[in-house]
């Protein structure tokens, strides 16, 4: 019992700097190789935890994330390749770039709903790759080296990656839970539940999945400029690949939308998956299917839905209590 | 003295069907007008358009001097108009507590006591024993508590109940009853109702509608002996009857 005496968002606090110690000192004790698998891992549990923002607290389903990975990543090559600076300090704009992007789009998308949303984006993904396929002054379908980096350390660039890499995958954790705490979850996720009365109790709908549609974008922008800074080449194909998003899905329908424990879950089943099964080719792919197929069979709300419900057990979840259910639950453990 | 709330004029057709034809009504701080009316007159569209969620073809609506006909739903939640929903709306995954907390923190008038106000409410609506489970697994006289609870907590000039009794049994009607009769010093009451009689024994005068149009308005006894209303709801019996 005394474990409850310290507040949940002062426990996290105390796991949030945990984790970011832990990250901190990663570099140090892990070789080269490893740390590029680990970053490659924090930048699509990133991805998938973008999505999951946006389907699980913000109440919109886009099937086009993976527009955000792209231009992210060609913002940050452009930007460094163009202006000869750092990438590592400019990286910031590839947030600034997606999240103005999408609230370029927003206008247009958000007059459609649900399934034409969802494709909308899609559509716009296809048609930002094959605009630059066409042009030579983006790298044409052969893609873009990133310059900077090649005269840089070879450690320097891994560890300063990585660092990037891990705070994207602190922020998916730990950032999303303090915002889903917070005044702007509550309104996200009124909006989510129920537009009509979200507007009938005095939130601005149209601006609040705005503002949801706009981070959760920004932040996967970052997120791909992070994955593709660490490959040092982008091109349309692989930056614009639906099979992003089918990652994502993947990782968030198995673990469980709409929380934060879930995706951490399924990029681990993921990862885990793909070195058992890389040599097998298309039969890895079919594996994937396969589980999420099983899963949503089994538990619509994923893995950490089952163990949620089953167990109990809610680490990460947003739920604000009421302080009412106490004195009920103790009649009814007394009866 | 003025009235909190008054329309002057409203219309609105969808295509043959006229749901509101030239409707005027107005309604003073600690009073409670009832509207009633036979199934399609036009009851709801009257109240949406009044919350704003539709917009009316002509004629106004004035909120404490200030016309709201074009300002937006979320807007004239914020500047104190309150509502409910015949079908309840709630926030399904997030808690009952929750749900009245949200509404009690985006209507921005009760800075700092936004979790005291929603659990009094709770409490008030007998809804406290199930304040953490979600409002979606709720059964029907739960969530149209919930309603009453999540409007209260705008803490509104004006509250609009729309068939808020509906569904539910004698004691939950009087005990419903009795809590509006609480609430009714405190704001403004626009209250659409089916069950006439809980409707009687709090509204100080009801205005019956049909295809949008009054066709009566003075104290509940006057309106229930008026002949047209009686004509109408004769109608309504028979169906009610039919349909068995």
């Amino acid at each position: 019992m005394t474990r409850l005496l310290l507040k949940r968002p002062t426990l996290v606090a105390a796991a949030a700097v945990v984790a970011a110690a832990l990250v901190i000192a990663t570099p140090w004790f892990v070789a080269e190789g490893d740390m590029r698998l680990m970053i490659e891992i924090f930048a699509v549990f990133a991805f998938a935890q973008g999505w999951n923002f946006l389907a699980g607290y913000v109440g919109i389903m886009s099937f086009g994330q993976q527009l955000f990975i792209g231009l992210g990543a060609y913002c940050l090559f452009l930007a460094s390749n163009w202006t000869g600076l750092n990438p590592f300090l400019i990286l910031p704009l590839a947030f600034v770039f997606s999240a103005g992007f999408a609230a370029m789009i927003s206008p247009f998308i958000f007059r459609l709903r649900d399934a034409y949303l969802a494709i909308s984006i899609w559509v716009i993904a296809e048609i930002v790759r094959s605009f630059i396929s066409q042009r030579d002054w983006l790298g044409s379908v052969s893609g873009l080296p990133l310059v900077a980096t090649r005269e840089m350390a070879r450690s320097v660039v891994a560890t300063s990656t990585f660092y990037y890499a891990g705070a994207l995958a602190l922020i998916s954790v730990f950032g999303l839970y303090y915002l889903s705490i917070s005044r702007l979850g509550l309104a996200l996720a009124a909006v989510r539940d129920n537009e009509e009365t979200a507007s009938a109790i005095g939130i601005n709908v149209w601006w609040t999945r705005f503002f949801g549609f706009v981070l959760g974008s920004g932040f996967t922008g970052l997120a791909g400029a992070v994955y593709y800074m660490s490959v040092f080449h982008v091109e349309p194909g692989g930056a614009f690949d639906p099979n992003w998003m089918v990652i994502m899905l993947f990782i968030v329908i198995i673990g469980g939308v709409g929380t934060i424990e879930g995706p951490i879950i399924g990029t681990a089943i993921y990862f885990l998956f793909r070195a058992w099964f890389a040599g097998t080719g298309n039969l890895y792919l079919m594996m994937l299917g396969a589980a999420a197929v099983l899963v949503m069979l089994i538990s619509p709300s994923g893995i950490w839905g089952i163990v949620k419900s089953k167990l109990g057990i809610d680490l990460l979840g947003a739920r604000r209590a009421s302080g009412l259910e106490a004195s009920s639950k103790k009649t009814r453990t007394a009866s | 003295m003025a009235p909190v709330i008054s329309v002057e004029g409203l219309t609105r057709r969808f295509g043959q069907i006229t749901v509101a034809d030239d409707l005027s009504f107005s309604v003073e701080f600690g009073e409670c007008l009832g509207i009633i009316g036979p199934n399609g007159a036009g009851k709801t569209s009257v109240f949406n358009m009044l919350a704003g969620a539709i917009k009316p073809q002509a004629g106004r609506i004035v909120l404490d001097g200030t016309d709201i006909t074009g300002t937006s739903q979320h807007a004239r939640t914020l500047m104190g108009l309150g509502r409910t929903y015949q079908v309840p709306q709630p926030f399904a995954l997030l808690t009952t507590f929750e749900n009245v907390l949200a509404a009690a923190t985006f209507s921005r008038r009760n800075r700092g006591q936004e979790a005291d106000l929603a659990r009094s409410i709770l409490m008030r609506t007998g809804l406290a024993a199930r304040a953490d489970l979600p409002a979606g697994s709720l059964p029907l006289l739960d969530r149209k508590r919930l309603e009453l609870a999540r409007a209260m907590a705008l803490k509104p000039r004006v509250l609009l109940l729309d068939e808020i009794a509906g569904g539910l049994t004698e004691a939950e009607v009087t005990q419903l009853v009795t809590l509006i009769r609480e609430l009714k010093p405190e704001l403004a009451i626009v209250w659409i109702e089916h069950v006439t009689h809980a409707l009687s024994a709090v509204a100080d005068r009801i205005v019956a509608i049909n295809f949008g149009a009054r066709i009566a308005e003075g104290s509940p006894s006057e309106v229930m002996a008026h002949p047209a209303v009686q004509e109408v709801y004769m109608g309504t019996v028979l169906d009610v009857a039919s349909q068995g």
